[in-house]
């Protein structure tokens, strides 16, 4: 059983059509991309994934169990991590409960819990702080706990995007272009990262431009052009195919 | 801690110091409206939400506590949390409407509902007597306490150590929740609403308890504000009882505890107390706010935490 | 009843003009400027100080100057209070505008105190319309007003600035990009605003009483119709307009005046529910 599956994705915008008739599968453990021109569709993709917009058309099953039109924390909380093509982070909030927020799914403590500051919640609360330092710690934040997060460059906003979406061990994580802004040195830092990722059990699926970062890492790639699936295969099967290399060349 | 308790202290005594009538009354209106400033930054403060409906929950929980001791014949402290209950409870409806709204149509759409309160307020003539008015409002019954004795609260010299304690078990109640999981969810869905769904959070979930809280303790005060004065009227609802709030919490500054607090203290007591005639006082109102908001955005606890970061980074170098 | 309509009608086409100075200032800063009421109130009391004080005879000299004081106030507004603050999030334009609305309020009271005066109008006299009579000034203030939603219409959407400022309200870069230079465009909205303020500030004058919280009543009314004819739209404001001027006048006229409030509130509210856009408005 495939560990996310969806088929015949339709998407329209009122009159745009997004994306047409588009199936992708993940297995567990396994790394995909997903490449294409500007405007492919990819992001659509993953919100429609994700639950930020709902498919016109098509099943989407996670761990077996239908997810397409759930709201987007219902998807969450199911253990689909994400982050955003525009870097999405709690700005005026410090690095440490940037993470700490991501672990939201996992706690069970209630309002009354947090009132009274019961033995519970307590315990809760150090054990969500004690994850949350790991997670800056893996993704290599550790110095910049206490800092304002807004301010923060713009790789270890990247990072700390992951760390989020990361901390709470999610069964699959989406990342939107992460490479985006970053030098050939920062990429090569995330390239270790995301290859870490993996290392340690999580299924993850990326959307990205750069086709270098996706050849080195990708077991599978995906490719999408004007909202429907043109090729896919492994990284050496999709950069000889020609339908791709018109695509790109033509934009 | 212990000039935590020093302070308080030394608020409950100050009857005791200042034998003035018109000031403890004055400090009587101060905790109340101080309320009204607190619940409205509990909504926008931390989550967010951009609120002008207070006045009408004051109103709902003035109201409430009147006709149930006066029609309903109900005992004054029941009715005074029921009063509260019912406008958290009107709360849900208003948070289920205006959620989906965006900044200022969220705004537009909770000061509508503030009118119509007051309107309904005015026009269910059977419930409310319209703009009549309700006189005779019974204040808070006595207590009985361990060696005092029995406690009445029938003026203002003895209705102050009852508002203030309420005030302040209602301020650490705040403390303590957004000191918390709940006050950092309450931010981040301020903060970045997506990323907050992405990470499991249901933002319409916390908004409504947010909104919920932020209602009751408006409704309370307004409950309190009744069995004070004894007079109830459609104008106790009145919108501008949640502008001002709105304008005391910007200027004492947003996000923090006591920013609403030094507010109200500072916009609305101290002119008071100064004795400034009421047309100018507007008008000095209007210009501090205009100043502020141009000069001090995040407001004075933000010039006070700046002026302290200052001062410990001089002392750290 | 009939008599119920016809005001109904002459308050609804001032308020429409008061509609229309709001959803301007909306449609190219993206916020609503909370204090335009009180520059209605204040077109009303300049028409006081001219005609009761100053005793000037010439009606349309009074409507000139006030549109002209108006336009000049509004401008300085947007100069010193609200440009200041256009980077800050849409809060503070909020909070300086309710600063207006208190320093407008009591500086006027300063001056007036809080009697209610009133603005007598130059027409005198009634026309029988329908079996009721409706006085020479109402059909003024209703034809007057009509002209001014015709003009105001012909000049955003047929002349240069107007379709100036609309380039401005959809898109600052694009503005920009055709050489519209976005500050003197809003510099002129603001302008066109108050003067629209200070015309309904003395219509208004005219049928009610002059008083300093006189503006914050016709506000919200314009809030109303701008929000149920979609925010930033011209024909907009004036279908919304005319749709709360019904509802208001129905509600007055079966019910009572207080629940003229309720019907007209409780139409926004069921607007900003299941179209918040409103009839005309951009998609957000």
């Amino acid at each position: 059983m495939f560990l996310l599956e969806a088929k015949g994705i339709f998407k329209n915008f009122g009159g745009l059509q997004a994306l047409c008739d588009v199936d992708i599968h993940i297995s567990e453990g396994e790394l995909v991309s997903i490449v294409g021109p500007n405007g492919s569709g990819k992001t659509t993709l993953f919100n429609v994934i994700t639950g930020f917009h709902k498919p016109t058309k098509g099943t989407i099953k996670f761990k077996g169990n239908g997810i397409e039109g759930l709201s987007p924390y219902k998807i969450a909380r199911a253990g689909i991590g994400r982050t955003f093509q525009v870097t999405a982070l709690f700005d005026n909030l410090c690095v440490l409960d940037n993470v700490i927020v991501g672990l939201h799914r996992q706690t069970t403590s209630r309002m009354i819990d947090a009132l009274i500051r019961d033995r519970h919640y307590r315990k809760e609360e150090q054990e969500c702080l004690e994850k949350a330092k790991a997670m800056l710690h893996f993704v290599g934040l550790e110095n910049c706990e206490n800092d304002l997060a807004g301010p923060v460059p713009s790789f270890s906003r990247k990072r700390l995007a992951i760390a989020i979406a990361l901390v709470s061990d999610p069964s699959l994580l989406l990342l939107d272009e992460p490479a985006a802004g970053l030098n050939v040195e920062e990429i090569d830092r995330l390239a270790a990262l995301v290859k870490s990722i993996q290392k340690a059990g999580v299924t993850v699926c990326v959307i990205e431009h750069k086709m270098k970062f996706v050849m080195s890492l990708s077991n599978r790639v995906m490719v999408l052009n004007e909202g429907v699936k043109i090729a896919e295969g492994t990284p050496a099967e999709v950069s000889q195919d020609s339908r791709v290399i018109t695509a790109y060349l033509g934009k | 801690m212990i000039t935590y308790f020093g302070i308080i202290l030394v608020l409950y005594l100050i009857p005791e110091v200042v034998r003035s009538d018109y000031i403890v009354n004055l400090l009587v209106f101060f905790l109340i409206r101080s309320l009204v400033a607190v619940s409205f930054n509990l909504l926008y403060g931390y989550t967010g939400l951009l609120s002008i409906a207070q006045g009408g929950f004051y109103g709902i929980g003035a109201y409430g506590y009147t006709l149930l001791v006066i029609h309903g014949g109900w005992p004054t402290w029941p009715a005074w949390l029921a009063g509260g209950l019912i406008a958290a409870v009107i709360s849900l409806p208003v948070s289920a409407i205006t959620f989906k709204l965006k900044g200022h149509y969220f705004a537009i759409c909770t000061l509508a509902l503030s009118l119509i309160i007051t309107a309904i307020l005015t026009i269910w003539r059977g419930l409310t007597s319209g703009a009549l008015g309700i006189a005779g409002v019974p204040p808070m019954g006595g207590i009985s306490l361990p060696w005092i004795g029995e406690v009445s609260f029938k003026d203002t010299f003895s209705f102050y150590p009852l508002v203030l304690t309420i005030f302040l078990l209602i301020l650490l109640v705040i403390y303590l929740l957004t000191n918390s999981k709940v006050g950092r969810t309450f931010q981040a869905i301020r903060e970045n609403e997506e990323l907050s769904l992405s990470v499991g959070i249901n933002p319409n979930h916390h908004k409504a308890i947010c909104f919920f809280i932020s209602a009751m303790i408006s409704g309370l005060a307004g409950g309190l504000f009744a069995s004070y004065i004894g007079f109830v009227h459609p104008m106790t609802s009145d919108v501008f009882i949640g502008l001002f709030a709105l304008a005391c919490t910007v200027v004492g500054g947003t996000g923090t505890l006591l920013g609403p607090v030094v507010g109200m203290l500072l916009l609305g007591t101290l002119p008071e107390i100064l004795r400034i005639d009421p047309m100018l006082r507007n008008l000095l109102f209007g210009i501090c706010l205009i100043l502020v908001i141009r000069v001090a955005p995040k407001g004075i606890m933000g010039i006070l935490s700046k002026g302290q970061g200052a001062i410990q980074k001089s002392l750290g170098e | 009843m009939s008599q119920y309509l016809i005001n109904g009608l002459v308050l609804s086409s001032i308020y429409i003009i008061v509609a229309l100075g709001l959803t301007l200032v909306y449609s190219i800063l993206d916020v609503p400027n909370f204090a335009h009421g009180e520059l209605v109130m204040l077109g009303a009391y300049l028409g006081v100080f001219l005609i009761g004080l100053m005793g000037v005879t010439n009606y349309f000299l009074v409507l000139i100057l006030s549109v002209f004081a108006l336009a000049g106030f509004s401008v300085l507004l947007w100069k010193f209070i609200f440009r200041p603050l256009r980077g800050a999030p849409p809060v503070t334009m909020f909070i300086a505008a309710l600063g207006l609305v208190y320093v407008l309020q009591s500086a006027v009271q300063l001056i007036w105190g809080k009697e209610w005066l009133s603005l007598p109008s130059p027409f005198a006299g009634s026309v029988l319309f329908g079996g009721a009579a409706i006085t020479h000034t109402r059909v003024f203030i209703f034809s007057f007003g009509c002209l001014l939603m015709i003009l105001v219409t012909l000049f955003v959407y047929r002349t240069w600035l107007g379709k100036g400022i609309r380039a401005v309200s959809q898109s600052e870069s694009g503005a920009a990009l055709a050489g519209i230079n976005a500050n003197r465009m809003i510099t002129l909205t603001f302008a066109l605003s108050g003067a629209l303020a200070g015309c309904a500030g003395i219509l208004l004058g005219h049928v009610t009483f002059v008083f300093p919280s006189m503006g914050f009543s016709p506000l919200l009314k314009a809030f109303a119709m701008i929000i149920i004819g979609g925010m930033g739209s011209i024909p907009g404001a004036i279908i919304g307009g005319f749709f709360i001027g019904i509802i208001e006048t129905l509600s007055v006229a079966f019910f009572s005046a207080e629940y003229a409030d309720v019907f007209a509130f409780g139409a926004l509210v069921i607007t900003l529910m299941i179209r918040p856009r409103g009839l005309m408005g951009k998609l957000e």
